[in-house]
This record gives structure tokens, sequence and C-alpha cells, in this order.
């Protein structure tokens, strides 16, 4: 990226149309409708936003509605309001309270779900954490993966190092008090699920492989493969398990 | 094309690693996508592989992954043109290509002090291709004029050099891989080599 001296800011409020181009800071604060490939150092959404091309920000912040057509890349995104992305999504750091959709696939190094996140395509990263809902249409492979149950999450398949799934309501007044305003505790669906480390709480699987399996309370697993250990909780239901 | 392929599990079994390291090197893309082939068996879907490239690339990572981080090997594996550039004389020097591979070059492009990525790579390619004796010094010039007017519209995605010759008259074509190329009966097929490999080839060469 060049210096910010040379780059001006675009600033959307009211109702604006623009077009694409290199930008320093992008602030839409009323309606704003941009055509063109966008790079940007920030970008600030507030209001509602449309891209009709690709967007690049070093860091993105998104409280209203943002709609990208194409492609997004950024270094740290933070989404508490809807982003939608129609392309693939290349997003470093993101931390989700609202809402992600992508309609192709999402790539990044740490992501923190604490909203919804959607993904048709696969979803990679480093580091996966939820404690929201999320739906990955293809394979959801991260090194960590983290998961506290709130609400419905799916996968395809489901790959990494280390796969710790549990309920997200733990003990105490706390959770008595959370449990009265949602309904189940939430639960995870997957075809399989492949990984060093595994742990599962309320999941259903088919197939479940990897060194160390631990199946905890609320499972419905097909079959489970396991290379050095296996526990399984008494209420919980593993049709078929076998150590390969 | 039945391809030898060998499935996840047996993979793992011959080569001891497990599913989170297969998992990270697919992150890092030491192990290209397409070599994840999907298949229903009867036990559901299941992932296999070409067995030589599988074999051969973890064989790589596992004895490379000590000195390299893994960002430094996927870039070796990567089809991705790297932005090294070495002068004549260093060419020469490290035998990456012979001097005859290089006046051929010198003859039709110039004299020049330093040679980007995509040029050694042509030459490289001119020098594999006369070693092996299935191409005249004449057909090396069409072969590099070839590679350098075009290997840079495929922007680091891979592709296949076929060299096709039919009744004496003889041409080189470059398309993306994979991809399926038939020729009539008279045409025969003489070479067709993977740039990817060949970068690969090279980048080990070059570092």
């Amino acid at each position: 990226m060049e210096p910010s001296d040379f780059r001006s800011d675009l600033t959307i409020s009211g109702t604006v149309s623009a077009t694409g181009g290199v930008y320093n800071d992008v602030k839409v604060r009323g309606e704003g409708r941009v055509d063109g490939d966008v790079d940007c150092r920030t970008f600030t959404c507030m209001g509602r936003c449309e891209f009709f091309g690709s967007l690049t920000a070093a860091a993105a912040r998104i409280t209203g509605d943002a709609i990208v057509s194409g492609n997004m890349r950024a270094a740290k995104a933070k989404v508490l309001g809807n982003l939608d992305i129609h392309g693939n999504a290349d997003l470093q750091e993101v931390l989700i309270r609202g809402a992600l959709t992508v309609d192709g696939s999402l790539s990044g190094d740490e992501l923190e779900i604490k909203g919804m996140l959607k993904a048709k395509g696969d979803c990679q990263a480093e580091a996966f954490l939820a404690s929201g809902g999320f739906t990955v249409g293809g394979l959801l492979n991260a090194g960590t993966i983290d998961v506290r149950l709130y609400g419905e999450c799916k996968a395809q398949e489901i790959g990494g190092d280390l796969i710790h799934v549990r309920r997200g309501f733990g003990s105490g007044f706390g959770a008595m008090f959370k449990s009265l305003f949602f309904s189940s505790g939430g639960s995870l669906t997957a075809g399989t699920i492949e990984g060093d480390d595994i742990y599962l709480e309320y999941t259903k699987a088919s197939v479940v492989r990897g060194n160390n399996v631990t199946i905890g309370p609320g499972c419905d697993i097909g079959l489970v493969e396991y290379k050095e250990a296996f526990q399984q909780d008494k209420g919980t239901r593993v049709t078929d398990s076998r150590k390969v | 094309m039945e391809q030898d392929l060998i499935s996840k599990k047996e993979l793992l079994e011959l080569t001891g690693i497990s599913y989170g390291q297969l998992y990270r090197w697919k992150r890092k893309k030491l192990i290209p996508e397409e070599w994840f082939i999907r298949k229903s068996t009867f036990t559901g879907q299941e992932t296999f592989f070409p067995r030589e490239l599988i074999l051969a690339r973890i064989d790589k990572i596992k004895n490379m992954k000590d000195d390299l981080s893994l960002d430094e090997l996927a870039d070796m594996f990567s089809p991705a043109p790297t932005d090294v550039s070495l002068g004549k004389q260093e060419l020469l020097k490290r035998n990456i290509v012979s001097k005859m591979a290089l006046d051929v070059f010198t003859e039709q492009f110039g004299d020049t002090p330093v040679f980007p990525f995509a040029h050694i790579l042509a030459v490289f390619i001119l020098e594999k291709l006369l070693q092996k004796g299935v191409i005249s010094l004449d057909e090396g010039k069409t072969l590099l004029g070839t590679l350098i007017q075009h290997y840079g519209k495929f922007e680091g995605k891979n592709c296949d050099l076929i060299f096709v010759r039919k009744m004496g008259v003889s041409a080189f074509l470059l398309v993306s891989s994979p991809s399926d190329v038939y020729f009539e009966e008279s045409a025969k097929i003489v070479e067709r080599v993977s740039i990817a490999d060949v970068i690969e080839a090279l980048k080990w060469k070059l570092s």
C-alpha cells in the first residue's frame, strides 16, 4: 500500500453514489453505493453501503449493513451489524458480533464468532473460536476449533489439530438465568470430524476420527475411529467404535 | 485416465502423520486443493489422493520441515514464480543452466545482465528438453518464444507444456492444468512437461 498522504478520504452521508478507487478512510453514515473496486486503509460503516466490486481494507468496522458483490480482504474486521460478501473473503483477524455471510469461502487467521457466521464454501483459520452460531457448507479447517454451543452449528466436514465442542451454559446461577431465555442449549451437526485431540458434546456426526477422542454428553455418533484413546460418556450414543 | 489413488486413512497409516498435520498442511497450501479427491464409498464420502504425488510430497515436507518454516515450504511448492533474479555468470556457476542453453536465449533476445525468474524458467525448460534430446536447437528457439510470450498469462496457475510433431513439423502448446487434450492420429505428443513440477525443481536449485 502506498503512503496515506496520497490517498483521500471518502465520506458518505445522506444518499450518495461513488466510484471505486484507492482511498484513505471510507466512512459511511447514510446510504451509499460504490461502483468499482475499493482499496482503503479503514472502512467504517454505520449506515448502509453496497459495493459493486471488491473491497480491500486494512481495517473494517461494520455497525450497519454492508454488502460486497465481489471478494473482500481485510487484515482486521469487526462485524457488529451485517456484512454480506458475495465472493470469497480473506479476513485475517475477525470478530463477529452481528452476522457475517460469505457466499464463497472464508479464510483467515483468527475468527471469533459471538454472533452468526454463514459460509457457503470452506472456512479455514488458525484459530476458530465460536460462541455463537455458524453454518459452513464445506470444510471447516482450523488449528484450534473451540466451540461453545449456544445456537445451531453446522459444518459439512470439520478438520484440525484440536477440536473442542462444549455446551455454552456452564453451571450455577448464570447458566440457569440464561437457559430461561434460550430454549435449547445448542447443538452441532457435522458429517465427519477429524482431528488429533477431539472432545465433543451435543454433537451429531456420522464419523469421528482422531488420536484422542472423548465423546461427552448428548452426542449421536455413527462411528468413532481412534488411534490412542477413546472415552465415552454414559448418556451418549456411539453406534460403533474401533481402534485403528 | 484412471489414477492410482490412496485413501486418507491408508495415507496416514503409511506416512505416520496425523489428521492435524494433514489439515495444517492443507491450510498452508503445502498440499494443493486438487489432490483432495472426494469419492463416495460404502462408508460414506471419503477423501482420496493421487498416490505417487502425495507420497512424494509428504516425504519432502517431512524431510524439509526442520530446516524451513511451513510458509517457506509453501512458497517452494507453489506454482507461482518467485521474485528471484540472477546474473548470467551466477546461472552458469551454480550449474542451473548450461552455456549452450543460455546462448540460444541471448541469440534470440539479446544479451541481458540479469535474468528474472520467468526467463530463468524458460531457459531451464529448454535445457531440460535439449538434454533429453527431444528437440533441436531451432525448435528450442520456438520454445523460448512460446514460454516468454505466453507463460505470464497463466498468472501463476498450473499449466503444462506440450510438444507435438506431425510429419516432421513441430509445435509447442501451453495448456492450463489439469486439462485433457486430444490430437489427431498422425500427430504425436513428443513431450508433456508439467510447469509446476519444473518450477518446484527450479526453486530447490535456486534456494
